[in-house]
């Protein structure tokens, strides 16, 4: 069972209602070239223009860049330092955007890397929420924090605990998500029995957690949360599809989060997307293919909701599939 | 320190169930998951009947396992034996016996073949560590309950066990007396060594005494929440620990997260239903377990991991 609780309380309704940014603020997907360089592929860019010329005619070798250090490494990473590592010019662009922090997720197939998914996250202003890399703790057998960023005062004791706690299989979301390979939402995490971390007073203003694993081939090589505040929901719309039990070549809905757009939760109901032919919508596609993807074309969200799309204000999406041994598990759309 | 001490005890998915005459076997730990480094000390909290005395009792050996494994170093546990030393809340002395004989009772057992100067150097050794070099030939009755939890512990050291189990061990104690073991305590075990499991209701006591805390969900099907580690110097000293700012941020996540578990026990979840979607949520009927093996669970393990115990371990 994912959680004790399903049902947002009455205020991360009213704040995810009114919440008009999120914290995911552009996306990129690199791929891998045949000489070993990366090149951008798709990327999300919103109003962030001066990110998106940044990337223009960019290639990055390994070890260059936020995809490069993925890449160089094997392994996600995560920076809260961008300058540090972006390429040159770009963490100027990000930080013109508001910009301050990054997470790169390396896509394995056959063993090798074939892409690298690049997340920007916002930071400054009103930005509550964060991103953590959780992975193997030195010499045990838990999950420990790795890199991570929390934006915003609001965290500061939560994020001063949470470099103090290991999760064993099992336990809390990371351990969870660790112990069944699968992606796990938590719709409200100060409510829920799921995700226990917690810090006194710190922390009570995270809303929606999702927690991703991150697979290469049948081995889990870290567990990605993404944490979402009632006031800087991580996206606006968090769902996960899984095969259905019938027809595996058909993706059905497993759990979705919509916060204030219960229109666009209930055009989703009985939605389902085909991974045949190359794949129906943005989580079929990305089943089909086994890459994420990165759309900023409505109808790929269905064309049953696209008009509550529209209506939402909805304007990008990606699917993150979960693949492991080559076979599409499930697939983690996040809509903003 | 070597891998092998870097997991001196492993609990591997350790299930204790009890029959049930209406129906399933009642789960009262399920998936219990901790590894412990050689030396450390692991204090193990959560609400009272969550499960916590069934895992040291499993440890011990004193409580059959229903399924999964405690090995302690390298060897699995099937039963109990002075490798694993245990304190219970009440000292449980034999009245007939002297501090001394009481912890020569044991001695005798673990020594056999030591000469008796040997065992008696072993007991007075012990019992001067506890405090009670002035109190070895004092009957139970004639101690305070202070007093006779020092002969339990002098007993159970003097085993040179590998590892302590200590069972709310100063729970019937007033709070000076109570405050006066735990340094004792620490400072046998700073010489010592000795890897030790400590069960405790005090949330200042798991912060101050710890490496690291384990935090156990509410049971049925209890198991670990998180562990926290707890970055305190060994030695410490009480007014060093309880002066950091950081003692005041751990204990405020402690009483947070029983608080929580508090609120979240398991009788108060939803069913798995289908979740109205004027909440904003939407959750498929089926449950997450129904699915694991699809998922592909238990055949997976982290990556640069090696086999363990029924499981891939870490590296």
């Amino acid at each position: 069972m994912f959680s004790d609780s399903h049902l947002l309380s009455p205020t991360t309704m009213t704040d995810l209602a009114t919440a008009t940014s999120t914290l995911l603020g552009a996306a990129e997907l690199w791929r891998l070239d045949t000489d070993g360089s990366l090149s951008l592929d798709t990327g999300l860019y919103g109003s962030h223009h001066a990110l998106r010329d940044s990337a223009a005619d960019l290639r990055l070798a390994s070890g260059q860049g936020l995809a490069g250090s993925a890449l160089a490494a094997g392994r996600p990473r995560l920076f809260d330092d961008l300058a540090s590592v972006a390429a040159p010019g770009r963490a100027q662009a990000a930080a013109h955007n508001g910009l301050s922090a990054a997470a790169a997720l390396p896509r394995f197939h056959g063993g090798k890397i074939t892409s690298v998914l690049v997340l920007f996250f916002r930071g400054g202003g009103d930005a509550c929420g964060g991103a953590e890399i959780w992975s193997a703790g030195e010499g045990r057998f838990e999950l420990a924090l790795g890199e991570c960023y929390h934006a915003g005062a609001c965290l500061e004791r939560f994020a001063r605990i949470s470099k103090y706690v290991n999760f064993p299989q099992g336990a809390g979301l990371p351990g969870r998500v660790w112990e069944h390979n699968c992606p796990e939402l938590v719709p409200d995490v100060n409510a829920s029995k799921t995700f226990l971390r917690s810090s006194g007073d710190g922390g009570r203003e995270l809303s929606v957690g999702l927690g991703l694993p991150l697979m290469a081939g049948r081995n889990l090589q870290a567990v990605l949360l993404l944490l979402s505040s009632q006031t800087t929901p991580m996206a606006r719309v968090h769902e996960i599809w899984e095969p259905s039990a019938d027809d595996a070549t058909t993706l059905v809905r497993r759990h979705g989060v919509y916060g204030s757009m219960p229109d666009f939760g209930h055009a989703s109901d009985d939605l389902s997307f085909s991974t045949r032919n190359g794949g129906e919508g943005l989580p079929g596609r990305a089943a089909a293919t086994a890459e994420p993807l990165l759309t900023e074309n409505l109808d790929d969200l269905g064309i049953a909701r696209r008009d509550a799309a529209r209506n939402a204000g909805l304007t990008s999406g990606m699917a993150i599939p979960t693949v492991i041994t080559d076979t599409v598990r499930y697939v983690t759309v996040l809509l903003w | 320190m070597s891998n092998n001490d870097s997991r001196y005890v492993e609990i591997v998915n350790l299930v204790k169930a009890y029959p049930n005459p209406l129906g399933d076997a009642i789960k009262v730990v399920d998936g219990y998951n901790l590894t412990i480094k050689k030396g450390d000390l692991v204090t193990v909290i959560g609400h009272s009947g969550c499960g916590k005395s069934t895992v040291l009792m499993m440890l011990a050996g004193l409580n059959p396992i229903t399924s999964g494994d405690v090995v302690v170093d390298g060897r699995v546990v099937d039963g109990p034996g002075p490798d694993r030393a245990v304190v219970f809340q009440a000292p449980c002395l034999l009245p007939w016996l002297t501090s001394y004989g009481n912890v020569m009772l044991g001695v005798k057992r673990c020594y056999p073949h030591a000469s008796k100067k040997d065992r008696d150097d072993i007991v007075k050794y012990y019992l001067n560590l506890v405090g009670l070099a002035d109190s070895m030939h004092k009957y139970p009755r004639e101690m305070s309950g202070g007093m006779q939890q020092r002969v339990g512990i002098a007993r159970a050291i003097a085993l040179k066990p590998k590892m302590l189990l200590l069972d709310e061990p100063f729970g019937r104690l007033d709070s000076l007396t109570r405050m006066d073991l735990q340094d004792t305590i620490l400072d046998i075990l700073d010489k010592e060594k000795i890897t030790t499991m400590l069960i405790t209701h005090d949330v200042d006591e798991a912060v101050y005494m710890a490496d690291r805390i384990c935090m156990m969900t509410n049971g049925p099907e209890a198991r670990v929440g998180q562990v926290l580690n707890v970055p305190f110097e060994r030695p410490r000293t009480r007014a060093d620990v309880t002066s950091d700012d950081l003692f005041f941020d751990l204990r405020a996540s402690l009483i947070s997260f029983l608080e929580k578990n508090e609120k979240t026990r398991p009788g108060d979840q939803p069913a798995p239903a289908a979740q109205p979607l004027d909440q904003g949520v939407y959750e498929a009927p089926s449950l997450l377990d129904t699915h694991a093996p699809r998922g592909g669970g238990a055949d997976l393990v982290l990556a640069g991991s090696t086999s363990g115990p029924g499981q891939g371990t870490l590296n």
